[in-house]
């Protein structure tokens, strides 16, 4: 089977490119090409997004550092031991630094992100799928132009400002790592299935309950700049109670085909 | 829907802090030799801007998520209290109070070492009030000033997340009733809401506070209903944050303590300034 990966990402309305704190991986530096369908003939495919915490601090360092290990195989949510190198690669990374007070305060209160990874693989001909996620970056799998499944979420009304997030403190975990989600399925050729970071979810999952067409949306999409103009007027649409259809977040999609 | 405009750079949103300074903060917080209530005060009102601080820090510096002003009220009428490079500034954005505290403070706090005991841990303080205790409680007037300071700010940031105020007092005012200046002060709006007035009322006794209350009939006298009247409804995000730190309260609660301890004003205050919506 031939994978196509290719992926769409926007900071936040008002925010530059430097400080966009979403992550995806696979990337430019594991040799994928954001912009364009990256083709793949392979037995087993991993990619993820996450979404670093605004409220925080060296999150979207964070944010990169879970994807990366999710696609090298490495990342288990619930393995203390995993997480505990990726909570020390972390704080290496942004530690020795020369930082003003609150700077510093804000580091020892460390980052947090949510994580969503998927698995594509073949088994005796039979391909399949493996999702696993924590918080509310989310999983669709499409056939058809129908969502078919969904992980971890599946209702627009579920999402709000406190997901489950993943800390780089081994003490903010506590409680939060049985939140995690596994879930799996069968998919087959012609499905196509999306990684996303919250905001972007939530106006699929809402865009889709209202009028059944943000697949046929998001299919029709050809390129970088008209992505940016769907999420700058879903930005500016507002629902029922007033509220933006798309929160001005960061946006991540990555969109994976199989034929 | 009101109070859910997002706080950016491009929108921020403004908080204020009225403190009663006049010459009964001198006394004790509760009754014996407690904290005076003008230190205990000054402490959490320094570790509120400390948390906002810290909460629009990032790892590029500071965004200006907020414009903060503190005005106190006593013996030298209203005025900002800032001190250091900050004197006289009435409104300053974050970045300029995360840059320039007047001093920085070694205080130590008490945290567990892991192992079943209690260690004492170095930390830094950064200080912009100090506290100030003489004189009368000019509240009106510091009312006005801050409804002046508002109506300029929402000239120019007419969708913001709605200005919240907070005021901090002991005792009556001496200027006059101030109800009508309150309700002058809550009536102003930006598009996303009317600006919300919180009153803290700290006490020398050591009565039970009473936090977010709902009608004027639980209330022990005719100052206690007063501060009652003249405080915002809470709007519903923050009655979700109520809920979350524990604290039982009604459907229609207001954004009120009467008799406050030192735990419920840093519990008011951390509530009464948390943002549902940074962006």
């Amino acid at each position: 089977m031939k994978i196509c990966y290719r992926v769409f990402w926007l900071p936040k309305r008002g925010s530059s490119i430097e400080e966009y704190e979403d992550a995806f991986a696979p990337g430019a530096a594991d040799g994928m090409l954001e912009d364009s369908n990256n083709e793949l003939e392979s037995k087993q495919f991993k990619c993820a997004v996450a979404d670093g915490a605004t409220e925080t601090s060296f999150s979207g360092l964070w944010a990169r550092i879970l994807c990366k290990s999710y696609i090298d195989g490495e990342l288990k949510i619930s393995d203390n031991e995993i997480l505990g190198q990726l909570q020390r690669q972390w704080f290496a990374e942004v530690s020795g630094r020369q930082l003003p007070w609150y700077a510093e305060e804000k580091l020892a209160s460390g980052a947090f992100a949510t994580i969503a990874g998927l698995t594509i693989s073949e088994e005796k001909k039979q391909w399949s799928w493996s999702v696993t996620a924590l918080g509310d970056s989310c999983f669709f799998q499409i056939r058809d132009k129908q969502v078919v499944a969904s992980a971890p979420l599946s209702k627009w009304e579920d999402f709000n400002y406190n997901p489950a997030l993943l800390s780089t403190r081994q003490a903010s975990n506590e409680g939060i790592l049985q939140e995690e989600k596994n879930e799996s399925g069968q998919c087959k050729k012609g499905d196509v299935i999306y990684l996303m970071t919250d905001a972007i979810s939530k106006w699929f999952l809402h865009r889709q309950a209202l009028q059944g067409d943000a697949v046929s949306i998001l299919e029709n999409l050809n390129d970088k700049s008209a992505f940016a103009e769907l999420v700058d007027e879903a930005r500016n649409e507002k629902d029922s109670d007033g509220r933006p259809m798309m929160p001005n977040d960061d946006v991540t999609w990555t969109r994976i085909s199989l034929s | 829907m009101a109070y859910s405009a997002e706080i950016s750079r491009a929108n921020p949103s403004c908080i204020v802090i009225l403190i009663d300074q006049s010459g009964s903060m001198e006394d004790p917080f509760g009754q014996g030799a407690g904290k005076r209530k003008a230190d205990g005060v000054a402490d959490a009102v320094n570790r509120l801007l400390q948390n906002l601080v810290i909460k629009c820090a990032k790892s590029e510096g500071i965004r200006d998520y907020y414009y903060v002003g503190v005005l106190g009220y006593g013996d030298r009428g209203v005025g900002p209290v800032f001190t250091g490079s900050l004197a006289g500034r009435e409104l300053a954005p974050i970045s300029e109070i995360a840059n320039n505290p007047a001093r920085v403070e070694q205080r130590s706090k008490k945290v567990d070492d892991g192992a079943g005991g209690i260690i004492e841990q170095k930390i830094k303080f950064p200080v912009w009030i100090d506290p100030i205790y003489k004189g009368g409680t000019p509240m009106c007037e510091a009312l006005r000033q801050a409804k002046r300071m508002i109506s300029d700010w929402l000239h120019q940031h007419v969708g913001c997340f709605p200005p919240i105020v907070i005021n901090i007092t002991d005792g009556e005012a001496t200027d006059g009733n101030p109800e009508d200046a309150a309700e002058q002060l809550r009536r102003m709006s930006s598009e996303d809401g009317n600006v919300l007035l919180f009153n803290l009322h700290i006490s020398s006794s050591n009565h039970m506070p009473i936090e977010f209350p709902d009608s004027e009939s639980l209330l022990p006298d005719n100052y206690a209903k007063l501060l009652f009247r003249m405080s915002s409804n809470l709007p519903d995000y923050m009655w979700s944050m109520v809920q979350e730190e524990g604290i039982i309260i009604s459907d229609n609660p207001r954004g009120f303590v009467f008799n406050a301890d030192l735990v419920s004003v840093i519990r008011f205050l951390t509530i009464g300034t948390r943002p549902s919506n940074l962006r």
